[in-house]
């Protein structure tokens, strides 16, 4: 599948540009980091070139009361213009912002979000409160604006982030969210810092739609190995094996086998025997394609881990091709 | 392969800084690409900041309006 970290990260640029991501479609092989990077300094350049008039406009601030800066804006500033001014304000001033935010709705919020600057969400993500910012996270998930939603999610204290969890109402949007979040030691740390029982509920959407599956893939391969084996148990304990075969097929159409793998690498004896046992997955055109897949990335652990569990002929067939496709370690 | 530090690589260079390394993977009509979208990016951006700048000034109550002129257009 294409990286979902990567397609967030075109996404991000396409919105910064004002163009649809297929035209930036080429770019995908500059990788998650590589255009989060180009991303980072095409957005930094076009903010720090109106800095002069976003210096003027902090000026301006004290001459207008927080509620008509409030009523105003939500009149006539668009989006655009309010978003990127807010970020420059709400640095210079972070108490005023979170007193302005509060008097905005949370849908003219969630249409300003997109343009921040990215570097001023680190700075007021963990000012606002948490009642001012669910409210405009789940317009962002009636929106299905996940990428932007995710930006405060990177920022957000630990109360905020149990904030957002308990206040959000579409579970299968945050585990959207939570898939799109920048670094993989970022992603760990939020999926720390809420309860074990919290964190299941949105595992278990992954199951609900082809989507969601990889969304919950890409969480789970991004993680600890200590993690990924426990959230592990608690997707296998939701699929029965008619579901775990339907999720086996959609992995293999959508493209997601690596994922698949560095997940089965985590997983524990119970989970990797239930995989292993799965008819679909003993088909030799799937076996060949995970062979294909590691073979690709030259990644062998979950391979190997699933040909410890494999017995019979489904055992034989995998044997014989990790001996042709890895012969330096066969 | 495009050849390096051309004029389109050149230029986008100079905009976002000789050390960022992913313009190496870039060929020279992908840096022309980038270089037109930045600009046009750039130029929407200014036309709307203009433009709500302008009305938003209009709308102040007036005894702030002067003043607040004056500071953004001095």
């Amino acid at each position: 599948m294409s990286d979902l970290v990567t397609r967030a990260q075109l996404i991000m640029l396409a919105e910064l540009l004002d163009v649809e991501p297929e035209r930036l479609r080429h770019l995908e092989r500059l990788g998650a980091d590589g255009l989060r990077t180009l991303r980072e300094r095409i957005s930094d350049r076009l903010f720090d070139e109106q800095a002069a008039v976003f210096a003027r406009l902090n000026r301006l601030a004290p001459l207008v009361p927080n509620g008509v800066v409030a009523k105003l804006s939500q009149a006539i500033v668009p989006p655009l213009v309010a978003g990127r001014a807010a970020g420059a304000l709400g640095v210079e001033n972070p108490g005023r912002a979170t007193s302005v935010l509060s008097d905005l709705s949370a849908e003219y919020m969630a249409d300003c979000a997109p343009y921040l600057d990215q570097r001023t969400v680190a700075v007021l993500a963990p000012n606002i409160p948490v009642d001012v910012l669910v409210p405009a996270a789940n317009e962002l998930m009636r929106r299905h604006a996940y990428v932007t939603a995710s930006w405060f999610l990177d920022y957000s204290t630990p109360e905020l982030v149990l904030g957002l969890e308990e206040g959000i109402t579409d579970k299968a949007g945050l585990l959207h969210t939570t898939a799109l979040v920048q670094s993989d030691e970022r992603l760990e740390e939020i999926i720390r810092i809420l309860p074990t029982e919290r964190v299941a509920v949105i595992v278990r959407t992954a199951v609900s739609s082809p989507d969601l599956l990889m969304a919950g893939l890409s969480v789970l391969s991004r993680l600890s190995p200590e993690l990924t084996a426990s959230l592990g148990d608690v997707l296998f304990e939701e699929l029965d094996d008619d579901g775990l075969t339907d999720v086996l097929r959609t992995v293999v159409e959508r493209d997601a086998v690596t994922e698949l793998l560095t997940v089965a690498a985590a997983l524990r004896p119970a989970a990797l025997a239930r995989l292993a046992a799965n008819p679909y997955l003993t088909e030799p055109g799937t076996l060949e394609m995970f062979v294909l897949r590691a073979a690709e990335q030259d990644y062998w652990a979950g391979l190997d881990r699933v040909a410890e569990h494999l017995t019979g002929e489904a055992a034989r067939l995998l044997e014989e091709r990790l001996t042709e496709a890895r012969p330096a370690a066969s | 392969m495009a050849k390096r530090n051309s004029d389109a690589s050149s230029a986008l260079r100079r905009q976002l800084g000789s050390d960022l390394d992913v313009l190496d993977q870039l060929t020279e009509p992908e840096c022309a690409e980038l270089l037109g979208l930045i600009d046009d990016a750039r130029a929407a951006q200014k036309v709307a900041l203009d433009a709500a700048l302008g009305e938003v000034l209009g709308k102040l109550p007036r005894l702030v309006r002067l003043p607040a002129r004056k500071i953004m257009f001095g």
